[in-house]
């Protein structure tokens, strides 16, 4: 019983670093893949006075993945039908020739600038419209959910990695008789603490399983399908297969870097 | 012969308390020592400071060629690889059986599985405890539980074998038999003994040496 109680001791802070690292993971996919799709939906238009080779500005200035021609027709059909036929020609030919510009992916701000910079710097063309405010709003909004989400699951594992610290100082105060003996007897330190990481490493492997256990059945739940629906989010980013290997290596390395930190903090 | 313990103007202390200084001594390898002394004079820490768990404050100590008053952690590790303890209070791993605790000196300097089995055996008859093997230190009594702790102390073959009242708690049966370990290992594999007790038992049959505790020195009667 008391085993049990001190391995849930150190369980349920491994629990919380997983399951605030999982999140992270999940939510970092879920932000790229916004990211993506905002990318697609967002344009910038500009103005030439001459045709442009496409593929030439595009290949020749980073980021920008394609440019297409607004066709002058679509432009003049919207006011063209209370005009005169000569006006409209006239229109027509003094009517510069417009593209909408397609990025890569979605873009900083600074990003954004040195695109409307190389843009500039062709003397062909004329105006460069990026939207750039309404595209800043969007961007910074969802830097600022990340960094807050990312601010919080950090508190929380420095917090809970200090329970792993204190729980494992009470594992080497249980343990100290067997390590101060073969200490009598010349054993290094990794290996007089090696039940601490032998009680340590089974929790992590522990932690690994069930965080992972949780997110891989989420997923296909249906309260959480609907949620996401809602959002248009793939419920297929909350979790994937390799996530198991990070949440086992991330606490394996927490419990190596708690234990490593009692035993040279510890005296003989 | 070579020297397997030597001090010169030693002094071991606890904080601001002296418990020995002027400590001199020179013990040859192969040397059966006895250390006496009432209780509380500093047996126990003059033994100490021969393992390395108390450094000493002053002079010069050099056990098995190596000065422990500058010893860094890892050669101290290495030089106690070659000491065998035995305390009264036997100091068994009370989670491992009898088995694993005589091979912990074994594991430390990384035998093989198959030298852990055939040592094991072997020390096992010596002490007496063969039918003993699967069992933990608390099921045994205080005389067995020495006599595992003897066998512990010799599994490495160590030059030097440091005894902290070796017989303080046992029946008359199990001090003979620790006596005899000792004495065998010092006639037959020639390694150092060095005995701290409050009396020397009368069945001794080996030669040794004595070396008295009085008035915060050591001095040897002859």
């Amino acid at each position: 019983m008391k085993s049990i109680k001190s391995h849930i001791s150190l369980l349920l802070p491994l629990l919380t670093i997983l399951f605030g690292l999982q999140f992270v993971l999940s939510f970092d996919r879920i932000v790229s893949f916004f990211e993506k799709r905002l990318a697609h939906q967002y344009t910038m238009v500009i103005a030439a006075k001459v045709e442009l080779d496409t593929q030439e500005v595009a290949k020749s200035i980073k980021f920008i993945d394609k440019l297409e021609p607004i066709s002058k027709e679509s432009i003049i059909s919207r006011f063209s039908q209370n005009l005169l036929p000569d006006l409209v020609k006239n229109i027509e030919k003094d009517l510069p020739f417009f593209y909408t510009v397609k990025l890569e992916h979605f873009l900083g701000s600074s990003e954004l600038d040195s695109v409307i910079k190389d843009l500039v710097k062709n003397s062909d063309i004329v105006n460069v419209e990026s939207f750039k405010a309404n595209h800043n709003q969007i961007y910074e909004l969802l830097k600022l959910v990340q960094f807050a989400f990312e601010l919080f699951v950090g508190v929380l594992t420095l917090i809970s990695f200090m329970l792993v610290y204190k729980q494992i100082v009470v594992w080497e105060l249980e343990h100290s008789e067997r390590m101060h003996i073969m200490a009598l007897f010349g054993a290094p330190l990794m290996l007089q603490s090696g039940v601490l990481f032998k009680l340590g490493f089974i929790d992590a492997i522990l932690a690994a399983i069930t965080i992972s256990a949780l997110f891989y059945f989420a997923k296909d739940t249906q309260s959480v399908l609907d949620a996401l629906m809602i959002l248009d989010i793939d419920a297929q980013l909350l979790f994937v297969s390799s996530d198991f290997f990070l949440l086992l290596g991330f606490a394996f390395a927490t419990v190596f870097l708690a234990v490593s930190l009692v035993i040279l903090n510890s005296k003989e | 012969m070579p020297i397997a313990i030597k001090s010169s103007n030693v002094k071991l202390s606890y904080g601001q308390d002296v418990i020995l200084q002027d400590v001199n001594l020179s013990i040859k390898k192969g040397e059966f020592v006895f250390v006496t002394g009432p209780s509380g004079s500093g047996k126990s820490t003059f033994l100490k400071s021969l393992y390395g768990a108390l450094r000493i404050e002053e002079g010069m100590l050099n056990v098995g060629g190596i000065d422990l008053d500058r010893i860094s952690k890892r050669k101290l590790q290495k030089l106690r690889r070659h000491i065998g303890v035995v305390f009264q209070d036997y100091k068994l791993i009370n989670e491992w059986k009898v088995e694993k605790n005589i091979q912990l000196p074994l594991l430390i300097a990384g035998y093989s599985n198959k030298v852990l089995q055939g040592q094991t055996m072997k020390l096992l008859s010596h002490v007496k405890l063969s039918h003993k093997v699967d069992k933990y230190p608390y099921e045994l009594s205080g005389g067995e539980q020495q006599r595992v702790a003897m066998a512990r102390a010799l599994a490495h073959n160590p030059f030097l074998i440091l005894a902290d009242e070796p017989t303080g708690n046992l029946d008359e049966y199990s001090s003979n038999v620790v006596w005899e370990l000792l004495e065998g290992a010092n006639v037959q594999l020639g390694t150092t003994i060095v005995v701290v007790t409050h009396k020397i038992p009368s069945y001794v049959t080996v030669p040794f040496r004595q070396f008295k505790i009085n008035e915060g020195t050591i001095y040897e009667i002859y």
